[in-house]
């Protein structure tokens, strides 16, 4: 009867180890399926970008239809602490004929995030507000970086964005 | 192509009505009338909401600007996945789809299609993208905007100029074909 109880016992805990091995098959599979469905979209995540100079750029969502260009600078406190410092800061909706649902850096020159377009010793970046229509050309901003803030100075037109290209050649 | 398959099965039990031709068009574009209304009732009947004043005539007046009528046609522009009947991009498919964009943020999470890039091509999937994508661009009007028909279709292009020029295209071809009725 022992001998009986410890053989159903064994098969017990062999029979769980092949029902949990077939779950985590069956929630592979679940997952697998809706990958495979997954399209690959606009680099809608390339929001963050660091400047040289120790400054960045966050291009941050904040509500269905707004997004905030916030500059920052990372430096050190006296006590040798790696602080992050919010600079400057706007908010955006509809915006230079735009809807910012969501806002993303595009390579401005030659596989470059940065680079000083106009030789005016300011470095430029190129956002793409982006409101999730069907239109797949749209306006590219240019922004030159001041030292306190951001200032639109172009809209390039005719940007192809799902070729994700360089704005300027 | 399991959607294309199941629906394919309703649609031949679904009758409609014939709709008017597309002015400029002649008569093309009326192999599609039966899967517009189809579609346009199915998504209601998922409780997606629309546009009060939103008739399949507008929808086919919509699909003859963005690819008139031409079920294969792909976006001349670089880089492009805008295909088929609605012009339905990728980015569009990944929104439709509940998939995650910026910082994992998900636009839509109710009347889920998941379909594969291929079968964009196919009239049935594509205007069942089409009209799903009206419906969310309806839920989506921003704020301070009146939430109508003209405001959903400037959506579905872009919320810009550019949005305005192509909502007032489809406008123009659909009340030129909604008065030969």
């Amino acid at each position: 009867m022992q001998k009986k109880y410890f053989l159903s016992m064994k098969n017990l805990s062999k029979r769980s180890r092949f029902i949990f091995l077939l779950i985590l098959l069956m929630g592979y599979q679940t997952y697998g399926k809706e990958s495979f469905y997954e399209p690959k979209g606009l680099p809608l995540s390339r929001d963050f970008l660091k400047l040289p100079d120790n400054r960045w750029i966050w291009l941050k969502k904040v509500d269905e239809h707004k997004s905030k260009i916030i500059l920052g600078k990372k430096f050190r406190n006296s006590k040798g602490k790696l602080i992050n410092k919010v600079i400057w800061s706007e908010e955006n909706e509809e915006k230079h004929d735009a809807l910012w649902d969501y806002a993303y850096f595009l390579k401005i020159k030659s596989g470059k995030y940065f680079s000083d377009i106009n030789h005016d010793g300011r470095l430029e970046v190129a956002v793409m507000p982006f409101d999730n229509g069907n239109n797949m050309v749209r306006h590219a901003l240019i922004f030159t970086v001041k030292p306190d803030r951001l200032e639109l100075i172009k809209r390039q037109a005719n940007y192809p964005l799902e070729a994700d290209e360089s704005v300027f050649k | 192509m399991f959607l294309s398959r199941k629906f394919g099965e309703i649609d031949e039990r679904f009758q409609c009505p014939a709709l008017n031709p597309i002015d400029g068009y002649g008569n093309k574009g009326s192999e599609y009338d039966d899967l517009i209304q189809f579609w346009l009732e199915y998504w209601k009947s998922e409780s997606v909401e629309f546009p009060e004043k939103l008739d399949a005539l507008l929808i086919k007046a919509l699909i003859a600007v963005e690819s008139t009528f031409d079920s294969k046609v792909r976006s001349k522009a670089k880089g492009s996945t805008a295909s088929g009947l609605m012009q339905v991009t990728n980015q569009m498919v990944r929104v439709l789809g509940g998939f995650p964009n910026q910082d994992d943020y998900i636009e839509q999470r109710k009347a889920l299609i998941h379909v594969k890039n291929e079968d964009k091509l196919d009239p049935v999937v594509n205007i069942a993208l089409g009209v799903r994508l009206l419906g969310h661009k309806y839920s989506k009007i921003p704020k301070g905007n009146e939430k109508n028909l003209y405001n959903t279709v400037k959506s579905y292009h872009s919320w810009d100029k550019g949005g305005d020029t192509y909502a007032k295209e489809v406008f123009s071809k659909y009340e030129k074909s909604f008065k030969k009725k």
